[in-house]
């Protein structure tokens, strides 16, 4: 019944307590925001949780929400604050291990101990490479589909500045791919 | 339009997103230009392929877990405390209310339908002088009982917000003030002083937990304007370590 509703109005039942809303809302976010996760982490089980955490989160701040927000770019806010919060917490861990050098080590080993990989995982290698900055732009602009404007908004700054980061985005990417290859 | 200028302008050249005019110029410069055009046919290239990135697959179970969390996690619904301080002066007046307001029915007069408005305004004064007696004279258990029978009643005249503000700034019992916090919340739509408030109970509680119920109600309201407030409760040195985690963590809910 509720399944052709828009985002938007999921959005108000789920704020009048109708639990189905957010399941259909899950079912049309959660690969988007799983994906998310698992590019700016390169952590399959982690992104799991952290995208539980994000369709959590919609329903306890469902009365937040204001009807004039798209849904799409408050969700992938939500994400992004769970998602800068991660790194904050796996950058406190490394701190306190007082060997980040190992833990960065290690964790690029892993990555490398898979054989014959395809290229879209040497694709997510090279994201994992790039600064947080620029792997959060590429992440927006190519993956989410968001316009310079919106991303602007997102990450409170201004368009043209956002044009200019995210084409030296796409060119360290490319360039980071490409050695990843000939490797 | 210089390579530099060009340069930027590529990936939205690439996506067809820059308008008839932009277009032209960078198209111009590229026909002219051998350094750009390559740049132009490598990066249409790269991002060819990235745009063609596949959706990664979420684990499966995803979905069941999700339900099972949200079943947890969403509000249940308030219990109702259905008992009221006095029932016999309100029984009495219900009485007299249904007696005359029958009578106006039977009648079909309008004297009777008059009668029944004026009780009906009767009604709701007693019930309201009800509750805000024993606000007053009761403590403890009965009090915060007082305040949801407050809150089930539907008012939100300023006298019974005086008297809920009171007690959310001043009982002596925590519990009270929780309670008077939780009446005030729902109220929030109805009458714009109790937005203010609450605002202005934010430093007015000493106690964490009122602190803590105090911004996730306006956080999770969205109310804006506590921003200013709960940022400078987390900043402030006499804040509780958890209280200024925990508006560290609400205040992205103010979005």
């Amino acid at each position: 019944m509720t399944n052709h509703l828009s985002d938007e109005q999921l959005m108000k039942h789920l704020a009048d307590g109708d639990k189905k809303a957010a399941g259909i809302l899950y079912d049309r976010y959660h690969a988007k925001v799983f994906g998310y996760f698992v590019r700016m982490t390169s952590d399959r089980e982690a992104s799991r949780d952290l995208t539980q955490n994000v369709f959590l989160k919609v329903i306890k701040y469902c009365n937040s929400w204001k009807e004039d927000k798209v849904f799409a770019y408050w969700l992938f806010h939500i994400a992004r604050n769970i998602s800068v919060d991660f790194h904050r917490g796996a950058k406190r861990f490394y701190d306190l291990d007082g060997e980040p050098e190992i833990a960065r080590k290690e964790q690029e080993q892993a990555i490398r101990s898979s054989e014959s990989r395809e290229s879209y995982e040497l694709l997510l290698d090279a994201m994992a490479k790039l600064p947080p900055g620029y792997r959060e732009l590429i992440e927006m602009n190519r993956f989410q589909g968001f316009s310079y404007k919106e991303i602007a908004a997102t990450v409170d700054s201004n368009e043209n500045a956002v044009k200019v980061k995210t084409f030296r985005a796409i060119q360290k990417l490319k360039e980071i791919y490409e050695k990843i290859i000939v490797e | 339009m210089n390579c530099e200028e060009v340069k930027i302008n590529l990936p939205e050249y690439i996506d067809g997103k820059l308008d008839e005019q932009t277009t032209g110029a960078v198209r111009k410069h590229l026909e002219s230009c051998a350094v750009c055009s390559e740049l132009h046919a490598e990066m249409k290239s790269f991002l060819s392929f990235t745009d063609s990135f596949p959706e990664i697959e979420p684990p499966h179970g995803m979905k069941a877990e999700f339900l099972e969390l949200m079943e947890a996690e969403m509000p249940k619904k308030q219990k109702q405390i259905l008992m009221v301080p006095d029932w016999l002066k309100v029984a009495a007046v219900i009485v007299v209310a249904l007696i005359t307001y029958s009578g106006g029915y039977y009648f079909g007069s309008e004297k009777g339908r008059e009668q029944h408005q004026q009780m009906e305004v009767v009604l709701n004064q007693t019930k309201q002088q009800v509750l805000l007696a024993s606000l007053q004279d009761f403590t403890g258990p009965q009090k915060i009982e007082a305040v949801y029978n407050i809150s089930q009643s539907g008012q939100t005249g300023d006298a019974l917000i005086d008297a809920l503000v009171s007690t959310m700034n001043s009982d002596k019992n925590v519990n009270v003030r929780l309670a008077a916090i939780n009446a005030l919340s729902g109220m929030m739509n109805k009458n714009v002083r109790v937005k203010n408030e609450l605002i202005r109970s934010l430093s007015l509680q000493e106690n964490s937990l009122l602190q803590i119920s105090l911004i996730q109600v306006l956080t999770e309201s969205g109310v804006k304007e506590a921003k200013d407030e709960i940022e400078s409760m987390a900043r402030s040195e006499k804040t509780d370590e958890n209280v200024k985690a925990f508006a560290k963590d609400m205040i992205k809910a103010i979005i």
